[in-house]
């Protein structure tokens, strides 16, 4: 107990310092503002701050492995105070020196150490997951150059070359690419897989997953682009709860943003039912049957913009296999992923009708087809084939312009998700017909059908001279679930440096759905970003 | 030998004078493509430049009006050598939009005028793209710097089918000019950047492309509407990609002056931002737009007054009224010329080139001011010419220069 309070005295101090060594690089910045150092060479130092403050007063049932029995426990308010310093390298050398014949080139880097002080402040809910959550979701200062074994959040995040002969571009390295015009859907954007520490946050930068690609582009003539990817290693999505140790899942549901589907099977695997089930994990090596490769194509037609785009890839995330085919009957679990394809494309247009209510407006659509997905069909949750269709349509526009100086951009989205394939199970339990989503613990509530859809709308308004205020507002609504995430926010920039944001997420819904699982997860947050150099 | 230097300088003195009576005599503009001869009538009405009372100063007479022209401490080189005559390098010989003899320029239509005044001078068609830097801060009423913002700029003209190895086949008789912007800085917005495509049809919006380096995506914008506020900026959409005549608005030529550029007007003051070299008008004739919202249009003004340039063909200064009359903004634009920007070969470009140069805001119902010009000038930069794309967005360039 007494060596407990030691460590949590050394971590306090530890943030105390952090605190005033950002401050001091503060100083420093204003005092030196050095950060072209070169003409080649420019290096910039960001602190950002985040912190999550849960609203609700709520308890949860959480399993303990060591008793196999479940307790109740009380939720703390504290669910995240992160604190990161990124740090960004660009060497752009003046290669025209070099030769005649010399492309433009361009080195990143970036560095990202963050460190999450919720351990050391909060003693409740997922604060009293030291032991369990620390290694991982408090800091990766551990594993400085692979974040932990799968390399997902590690300091050393995106470093490539940029090469750029005339018509051609060339980024080699660990990136990310986007593909896609959808908003917080991602059918054909799984270049990148996502790191879901916390699934509310918006700026896909911070949360996907680089991967190690070389994202080879020509452009044969005006406005067109084609691009060929090659990806030795994936990448998996990474979530609370995932991480084994001796074959146990060492993280259970203790995470504040641990799926209900997660920690259903985490309970299961740890001994809800009187015996464990150990779980071996098989990620893809770098080998040449194991890469992933994709083609895009992009062009312009009479003012329409559309994307072509294939992806042999594997499942966004980790499987878990049952050894006997059955969860039923399993003894042991593999975890790895499956092959998959992902065939589609986008097109966005803008209208001009002459009609003024109309002009402005731009239409957007990205539609896929996933062959060879996984899904846990039944009650029992047995992983089986898919595939499945995807169709996103987003409409934009800024609207109450005649009545604003600053008018508010609309967009509204509708998704769906429908499975147009699947392999028939006859050993998955009650509803075969059925999928276990996201918030699925156990009852039927938590299963979606052969559709799935949902809606979002977004708004967004600036304020004040120079648009130093900016306000958003986004709201999701699952169709088929009745769920709810609402999320306010408004951020203000103090100065050219400096930015705070206040914002809210609100979740609403029955406890199986994806978002209403997290009702009592509804918070405030702050952010705090400041350009030391 | 006293003697001897004391002729020296009596001889030197009898020649500069000789020489400033020689130019007051005959007013020629020694530009960079040779002598230009000051137009003797503008608008109707005689117009003749000599020389001041005092050394360096002119007398500008257009008709009943004068004006005498003194230096400002900012004005571009060649301007302060020349005095106002310099203006009349832009009055013939020069490709569009100047090509309209001076006796023709009062009665070209007020849409043309203004297009001329604006669009064209932003984008110039007679060059092979420009690349610069924007400088843009707001200023808070008490004189403090609320933002300081720099984008990257690349911009090119298609007019009179120019550069249509450019444009995709299918937009080359669509297309009239397209706008790149990069953010450099705040942190806030680095690297944020976007493709404006502008069309000949007066009805049909720009398009705007967007890239967001916290996504990593490039998203086509909702068409923006012309009098909302260009993002960071507290100047509006009309003033820096919309610039051509809108569609939503009456545009009549109401008259000339003899522009003074007052230098009780913000932008126009000799301490006004004097380390950026420009050139302002002053001494020109000025042709009077009054723009008006067409009838069951809602604008953000019941009545703008523009001035543009006789002889520069130029924007060079703007004033909003509300529905009472009352003054809602001032704005003063001045040109930066070929001189201030390179060409490929290092070499300074044609003096004659213009670019939007300078913008000065005085935005009279907040206070705040909105201050912007550009620097690091490049004419016929060798872009190439898949440069104004989207692919161009997702690879973050981050210095001007990137595209060799």
């Amino acid at each position: 107990m007494r060596q407990a309070e030691v460590v949590r005295r050394a971590h306090l101090l530890l943030v105390a310092i952090m605190a005033i060594a950002v401050s001091l690089s503060t100083w420093l910045v204003e005092r030196a503002n050095a950060y072209q150092l070169t003409d080649d060479l420019e290096v910039r130092g960001t602190y950002k701050m985040e912190s999550y403050f849960r609203l609700p007063d709520g308890t949860r049932n959480v399993f303990n492995p060591a008793t196999e029995t479940f307790s109740r426990e009380h939720l703390d308010h504290l669910m995240s105070q992160r604190n990161e310093f990124r740090l960004d390298i660009e060497w752009s050398p003046k290669t025209e020196n070099w030769g005649k014949y010399m492309p433009p080139i361009k080195a990143v880097a970036q560095l990202r150490p963050w460190y999450d002080s919720d351990w050391q402040l909060s003693s409740e809910g997922q604060g009293r997951y030291q032991q369990q959550l620390w290694s991982y979701w408090g800091n990766n200062l551990q594993h400085p150059f692979t974040g932990d074994a799968t390399g997902n959040d590690p300091v050393f995040r995106e470093y490539y070359l940029d090469i750029t002969p005339p018509h051609f571009f060339f980024r080699i390295g660990s990136q990310i690419i986007a593909w896609g015009k959808s908003d917080g859907v991602y059918m054909l954007d799984i270049l990148n897989n996502f790191n879901l520490r916390n699934p509310t946050i918006f700026e896909e930068e911070n949360i996907k997953i680089p991967v190690w690609a070389a994202n080879m582009n020509w452009q044969p003539w005006v406005g067109s682009n084609l691009q060929l990817l090659w990806m030795p290693q994936w990448f998996p999505t990474y979530w609370p709860g995932l991480r084994l140790a001796n074959n146990e899942p060492v993280e259970g549901g203790y995470h504040d943003w641990t799926y209900g589907v997660v920690g259903a099977f985490n309970n299961f695997y740890n001994g809800q039912f009187g015996f464990k089930v150990p779980v071996t994990l098989k990620t893809p090596t770098a080998k040449p049957t194991n890469w992933i490769g994709g083609a895009r194509w992009s062009d312009s037609v009479g003012g329409l913009n559309y994307t072509l785009n294939y992806l042999y890839t594997y499942t966004t995330g980790y499987i878990d296999y049952p050894n006997t085919g059955s969860f039923l009957t399993a003894t042991a679990v593999i975890r790895e992923p499956h092959r998959m394809q992902v065939i589609g494309g986008s097109l966005d247009y803008d209208l001009e009708t002459g009609h003024e209510s109309i002009d402005g407006t731009v239409l957007r659509v990205e539609s896929s087809e996933t062959v060879g997905d996984q899904y846990y069909q039944g009650i029992v949750g047995n992983p089986k084939y898919v595939s499945h269709w995807g169709v996103l349509m987003g409409v934009d526009k800024n609207i109450l312009g005649d009545y604003l100086e600053r008018p508010v951009f609309a967009s509204v989205q509708y998704w769906h998700d429908m499975v147009t394939n699947q392999d028939r199970c006859k050993n998955c339990g009650a509803e075969p017909g059925k999928f276990e989503d996201l918030g699925f613990t156990g009852t039927t509530a938590g299963m979606r059908g052969v559709y799935k859809s949902l809606m979002t709308v977004f708004l967004e308004k600036n304020w004040l001279e120079g648009d130093v205020v900016i306000t958003d507002f986004f709201a999701l609504y699952e169709i088929q679930y009745h769920d709810w995430w609402i999320r306010p926010k408004v951020t203000y920039k103090y100065d050219d440096n400096t930015t705070f944001a206040l914002g809210f997420n609100i979740f609403a819904g029955s406890p199986q759905t994806p978002y209403g699982e997290f009702t009592n997860n509804t918070n405030a947050f702050i952010e705090i970003r400041r350009l030391l150099f | 030998m006293k003697r001897l230097r004391s002729t020296l300088i009596l001889l030197l003195l009898i020649c500069v004078g000789g020489s400033s009576y020689a130019a007051g005599a005959a007013p020629q503009a020694q530009g960079a493509t040779g002598a230009a001869e000051v137009p003797k009538m503008i608008a109707g009405k005689p117009y003749s430049i000599t020389p001041g009372s005092k050394p360096g100063t002119y007398l500008v007479k257009w008709g009943d009006d004068s004006f005498t022209w003194e230096a400002k401490p900012w004005y571009e080189d060649t301007l302060k050598q020349q005095g106002p005559a310099y203006y009349a390098q832009w009055a013939s010989g020069k490709p569009f939009p100047w090509d309209t003899p001076m006796d023709q320029r009062d009665k070209l239509t007020p849409d043309d005028i203004m297009d001329r005044c604006v669009a064209w001078t932003y984008y110039g068609p007679y060059y092979k793209g420009v690349a610069d830097v924007w400088n843009n801060l707001v200023v808070k009423p008490d004189g403090s710097l609320r933002e300081t913002e720099h984008f990257m700029e690349l911009y090119m003209a298609f007019v009179g089918g120019q550069n249509q190895d450019y444009l995709p086949q299918d937009q080359r008789a669509e297309v009239s000019h397209i706008y790149l912007w990069i953010a450099i800085d705040p942190e806030e917005v680095r690297g944020q950047s976007g493709v404006t495509t502008d069309f000949y049809k007066r009805d049909q919006r720009p398009q705007d492309t967007w890239y967001t380096p916290t996504v990593r995506k490039v998203r086509r914008l909702a068409g923006a509407v012309s009098k909302q506020f260009f993002p960071g900026t507290i100047v509006r959409y009309e003033d820096v990609s919309h610039v051509r005549a809108l569609p939503d608005l009456d545009y009549k030529l109401v008259g000339f002056e003899l522009y003074k550029g007052d230098p009780t007007v913000h932008g126009n003051g000799p301490a006004d931002y004097p380390n950026v070299k420009r050139v302002d008008g002053a001494g020109e004739v000025a042709a009077i737009l009054e723009i008006t919202p067409k009838p069951g249009v809602s604008w953000w003004y019941a009545k703008r007054k523009i001035k543009c340039g006789m002889e520069s063909a130029a924007y060079l200064e703007s004033e909003e009224y509300d529905e009472k009359g009352q003054a809602q903004r001032h704005v003063v634009h001045a040109i930066i010329t070929g001189s201030q920007g390179k060409l490929p070969d290092g070499s300074a470009a044609p003096d004659w080139y213009q670019t939007w140069g300078a913008l000065f805001v005085d935005d009279k119902k907040s206070g705040f001011k909105g201050d912007m010009w550009l620097d690091q000038l490049q004419f016929n930069p060798g872009f190439p010419t898949t440069i104004f794309s989207n692919d161009t967005l997702v690879r973050e360039p981050r210095k001007l220069g990137f595209w060799k």
